[in-house]
């Protein structure tokens, strides 16, 4: 018999060594509590259009970065590039909220296709029809001394296409996704780059001849984003060293 | 052959039955002496209760002179405590606060200055130190308190100090006896014994060999009659810091978290009848301004509520209200009072010797002097928290935006509606004015309820409330004719209007609305004496009757390095004393003291 509770001394022990680290742990740190409030129109877009006006059309989950320097964790965001909005899911009231532009710095997505984390930021760039200056979101594709951004917009195609609604048929515009690429200086300014090498090699003219260099050692014909993305890369070596 | 085998299988059973035991007793021994180990280590590197040092620079003060300290926060769970708050008040004997203060801590420590009013009476004071987190424990330890004494700079009696003096603590001139040799204690070395007036100082602070980690020290250097022996300390170590409610003042629950970077607003929301909490009632903060700003929190369990104060609230009055629209019963809200520290400890007694009476009576000459030269010997230092610019907005842009003074001067708010403000639509019922505003998507429709209404950022809970506004009163309407959101509030568009005459002083705040004092965080200051090596003609002509030749907080002495520092003597003769006060990274306290005199 005493050799059988001997078993419990070693358990009662685990049990207070249990407590004493539990004790012990930090207190929960209720700073984490202070979540912004995002801010916005309750509006939900009608569709018009053939095609996904978001780019990437479910919602995913995210986070806003305020220009008062808070991020608000853990919303379902969904960016429209046709309106280049961002708009947020209530998750009490399951409305669309189109965020306040102004008051959002960036977001970031989780991509659940690609499995990761997609950032967007507030830039500045002329407008190609008017040249006036124009603030957009465009995903951050390269952070350096020279950033590549991506401006995921999308435009009506000019195609219209025939769908049921109600038991009609009814003609709709088709809209698709179109980019435009800019590269960011450490001043803010943007210019924008063409996914050819042509265009790529101007942005350095005194060093074109180096740089063409590196792309050809590289293979690299600036045919798609990632090839955009090392041509970026390799860019900043050379613009670094000048 | 079967009872060989059970007695064999027995005896197998009882071993494999011991040696389980022993090793489950092996697991828990090994694992008990591994935790009390690492416990052991991880105490002697970083305390795990949290600990705040407070030094100052003297402890005889004359009313009207600042007081310049430095505090230490050492242990907790965090190690870096950059951008951690704390809180720092002085009380005088009758446990009534002075002065409130917030610090934030840049690596681990504050170093600042506090002024003394001119109006403060004779007596022993106290400066209490704490952090939010402190609280929790509902005491203060000794070690987070200052004893201090101040003077009224106009009390020439002076019936306050003790009628009979007992013994001197130093004697005339006995500087020799005053270097201490304590365990870990710096080495203070002047490059002379005696000095002339004006003459530079040169001092060294050394390790000691005990030293084996960082020490944080301040060191000052004050006339010796600056420095009191305290002969009795009547209260228990630890003393209460019941946080109270501002109203009731009954002991309240709530968690007592760490507060990083900016201050925390607590509070709760009783039902007016039942004095029960609240759950889900909204309070709103905000603070008159010419851009609507807005934030607010939702009470939890048992109504509390905590509300982030964000750079852009600190130093403005505070208005907290409640969000009516979601409210069903009557509602009263309370705010916590972190200052309310109900301490009820016994002022520190002080013995003074038969010079301080003289020493006294010519200090509260040397302060009305320094106040007729105007001289202060402050410098404002870089605080390390980087304030962000930008407000907590409701909008960032409004749909619609008039400036009344750009038309025809009108006479009340429902004429300039009516006139210039098209989303907008008032109505007059039974002498009443009702709102709605147009929706902007549809242009044809109007919202069911009223919209949200601000004057200078302040919520307007009755739009009657600014009917009597007119043109010259208005600065700028703003109009957002949007169904909005934020966060889980919605609005049926908002009516913005911000006054060129501070108009939301005249409004009638409802019950519920409650306006707070602005919080604000102390700067970090150094104390930066006169430099007699610079030719300054104006220096020169400015009487030098410091009493305090040199304050320097924030010196790291790492046990191999020398830390030299240095300063001028003033015009005044007499003792003065170098006192070295310090704290380990692994929170040992360090004092050393020397001196010398000026002749």
């Amino acid at each position: 018999m005493k050799i059988q509770n001997i078993h419990f001394v070693p358990l009662i022990c685990l049990l207070f060594l249990a407590t004493e680290a539990r004790l012990q742990q930090p207190i929960p740190n209720h700073q984490q509590d202070f979540q912004p409030h995002l801010s916005g129109e309750v509006y939900s877009p009608a569709v018009i259009f053939s095609g996904s006006p978001h780019y990437i059309n479910a919602w995913s989950i995210g986070q806003v970065i305020l220009k008062t320097g808070k991020a608000a964790d853990s919303c379902m965001l969904r960016y429209n590039g046709y309106l280049d909005e961002l708009f947020w899911l209530s998750p009490e009231s399951y409305e669309q909220v189109m965020l306040d532009k102004g008051l959002i710095d960036g977001f970031r997505l989780f991509d659940a296709a690609g499995k990761q984390w997609i950032a967007f930021e507030q830039i500045e760039i002329s407008d190609p029809l008017t040249g006036a200056r124009k603030t957009v979101f465009a995903q951050l594709l390269l952070q350096d001394h020279l950033s590549l951004y991506a401006y995921r917009y999308v435009r009506e195609t000019g195609a219209t296409a025939s769908v049921m609604q109600g038991g009609q048929l009814i003609q709709r515009r088709v809209i698709g996704p179109e980019y435009q690429f800019f590269l960011l200086d450490e001043n803010g300014e943007s210019q924008r780059i063409q996914m050819n090498r042509r265009n790529f090699l101007q942005l350095l003219p005194e060093k074109r001849q180096e740089l063409r260099r590196e792309l050809r050692r590289n293979r690299n014909r600036i045919r798609n984003e990632q090839q955009l993305v090392s041509a970026v890369k390799l860019l900043n070596v050379l613009y670094k060293n000048e | 052959m079967d009872i060989l085998v059970n007695t064999r299988k027995s005896k197998a059973s009882k071993l494999a039955h011991a040696l389980h035991t022993a090793f489950l007793w092996l697991l828990v021994a090994g694992s008990a002496i591994a935790g009390s180990a690492d416990m052991q280590k991880k105490a002697a590197a970083w305390p795990e209760e949290e600990v705040l040092y407070l030094h100052s620079d003297r402890d005889l003060y004359i009313a009207g002179e600042h007081l310049y300290f430095q505090a230490y926060h050492i242990g907790g769970i965090a190690k870096q405590t950059t951008g951690r708050l704390i809180y720092l008040v002085l009380q005088n004997q009758h446990n009534q606060l002075i002065k409130k203060l917030i610090l934030r801590l840049n690596n681990n420590s504050f170093h600042g200055r506090i002024y003394l009013p001119d109006t403060l009476s004779t007596g022993s004071y106290q400066l209490v130190t704490y952090t939010n987190q402190m609280r929790r424990h509902d005491r203060v330890h000794q070690k987070h308190r200052k004893d201090i004494f101040i003077v009224n700079r106009f009390d020439e009696k002076l019936e306050s100090l003790p009628p009979e003096p007992p013994d001197s603590l130093f004697g005339p001139y006995p500087h020799r006896q005053l270097h201490t040799e304590k365990w870990g204690s710096p080495t203070l070395k002047t490059d002379k014994d005696s000095y002339s007036r004006r003459e530079k100082v040169t001092l060294k602070i050394s390790p000691s060999p005990d030293q084996d980690s960082l020490l944080q020290l301040s060191v000052t250097v004050a006339h010796h009659l600056s420095f009191l022996e305290q002969v009795e300390h009547p209260q228990p170590k630890t003393s209460p810091l019941r946080l109270t409610e501002t109203d009731n003042r009954q002991p309240i629950q709530t968690d007592f978290f760490h507060e990083n970077e900016n201050p925390i607003l607590e509070g709760r929301v009783i039902d007016l009848n039942s004095e029960a909490g609240l759950e889900n009632v909204r309070v709103i903060l905000s603070t008159p301004d010419s851009l609507l700003n807005f934030n607010y929190a939702e009470t939890g369990p048992g109504g509390n509520f905590r509300l982030s104060i964000h750079d852009f609230y600190l130093d403005k009055p505070l208005y907290l209200s409640l969000d009516t629209s979601a409210l069903e019963a009557a509602a009263r809200l309370l705010v916590f009072d972190k200052f309310d520290i109900r301490s009820n400890t016994q002022a520190a007694s002080f013995r003074f010797m038969p010079s301080h009476k003289a020493f006294i009576q010519a200090s509260q000459d040397y302060v009305r002097i320094a106040k007729a030269f105007e001289v202060d010997y402050t410098q404002q230092t870089v605080d390390a928290h980087k304030p962000i610019g930008h407000r907590p907005l409701l909008f960032s842009t409004p749909k619609h935006s008039v400036k009344p003074a750009l038309f025809m001067p009108l006479n009340d708010f429902a004429e300039i509606s009516r006139e210039l403000l098209s989303p907008l639509r008032l109505r007059r019922q039974a002498n009443r004015l009702q709102a709605r505003m147009q929706i902007e998507r549809t242009a044809y429709q109007f919202f069911d309820g009223p919209p949200a209404v601000f004057l200078d950022a302040i919520p307007v809970a009755d739009i009657n409330d600014i009917a009597h506004l007119a043109s010259d009163d208005i600065e700028r309407i703003e109009i957002q004719n949007f169904h909005w959101a934020y966060g889980k509030i919605r609005f049926d568009g908002i009516l913005a209007v911000f006054s060129t005459t501070e108009a939301y002083r005249q409004l009638k705040l409802p019950d519920h609305t409650k306006l707070l004092d602005a919080y604000s965080l102390l700067r970090p200051a150094a104390y930066q004496p006169p430099d007699y090596s610079l030719s300054n003609d104006q220096l020169n002509r400015i009487p030098d009757l410091r009493q305090l030749l040199h304050w320097q907080a924030n010196i790291q002495l790492t046990d191999t390095e020398t830390v030299s520092t240095s300063f001028y003597t003033g015009d005044l003769k007499g003792l003065y004393l170098i006192k070295a006060e310090g704290v380990t990274i692994d929170g040992k306290r360090v004092t050393a003291v020397s001196s010398f005199i000026v002749e």
